[in-house]
């Protein structure tokens, strides 16, 4: 088994779920300051707890993953995985950015 | 020396935007290996690994001056100033988006790292390219608004 191309999809996927779930936990802190305040007190800070979120998160997934994974990755599934990952980067960057505008002009 | 630059705010700001132009550059050149077709494997990890480890020293340094500094000093002259919205809309939208360039620059480190020709067959390498541009795109991005919450510090001191 290609142990790079497994690597490959399985960092595509982590970093899609974590890019997703980073930008819910952004806008879904802002509209519930008890969340916000849950996050702030785990760390000192909340944008400091979403980064250890990611920091953790992203390799934790990616080894999960990685060791999960049984069988062959294909290039087809692998080229699937980056094009949700570009997808995830740009819906992610657009709604965190829309949001934080939106919020502001409100 | 680390205490100076600890407590060095331009110092701090100065090594935070140079280290994500490193990781920015080192991903156009990851990009020109790609586009042309280099089959030097030893550019390609050190390009795409200088991207990591750029981004990765920017988050860091970034971090400690935002949690520092920003909040308690920066922050309140923007949100007084003439243009409160440099932190509202560029600050917290930059301060995030942040978070997703690692993970970004680490699924390219290791996609690149894949065999040039198979990556050529399996139609790879389009998704690659976008991946890349895309990313060095929303870094820039993030420089950008990087230099408005700037210029929004500068002005609110002005105003103040």
């Amino acid at each position: 088994m290609n142990k790079l191309q497994k690597l490959s999809f399985a960092s595509a996927v982590s970093a899609s779920i974590i890019i997703a779930a980073t930008a819910i936990i952004t806008i879904w802190a802002e509209l519930s300051p008890a969340f916000k305040d849950g996050l702030k007190n785990l760390t000192g800070h909340h944008w400091l707890t979403k980064s250890v979120f990611v920091l953790i998160g992203f390799p934790l997934l990616l080894a999960v993953l990685y060791g999960l994974l049984r069988r062959e990755i294909s290039y087809s599934a692998l080229h699937k995985s980056l094009w949700v990952l570009i997808w995830t980067a740009v819906i992610g960057s657009a709604a965190v950015l829309g949001f934080f505008a939106w919020h502001y002009l409100l | 020396m680390i205490g100076f630059i600890l407590q060095s705010k331009p110092v701090l700001v100065g090594l935070h935007l140079g280290s994500a132009i490193l990781g920015i550059d080192a991903l156009l050149w990851l990009l020109g290996e790609m586009i042309g077709r280099s089959a030097h494997k030893g550019r390609i990890l050190v390009s795409a690994l200088l991207g990591v480890l750029g981004f990765a020293a920017s988050w860091l340094i970034g971090g400690y001056y935002y949690i520092k500094f920003y909040g308690p000093v920066v922050k309140p002259i923007i949100k007084a100033g003439s243009a409160p919205w440099a932190h509202a809309i560029a600050m917290e939208a930059k301060e995030h988006i942040f978070l997703f360039i690692l993970p970004l620059a680490v699924t390219i480190l290791f996609v690149s790292l894949l065999d040039q020709q198979k990556l050529e067959l399996a139609g790879l390498r389009k998704p690659l390219l976008i991946l890349i541009g895309l990313t060095t795109a929303i870094a820039l991005g993030l420089g950008l608004l990087g230099f408005i919450i700037s210029s929004a510090a500068r002005w609110g001191i002005i105003t103040l």
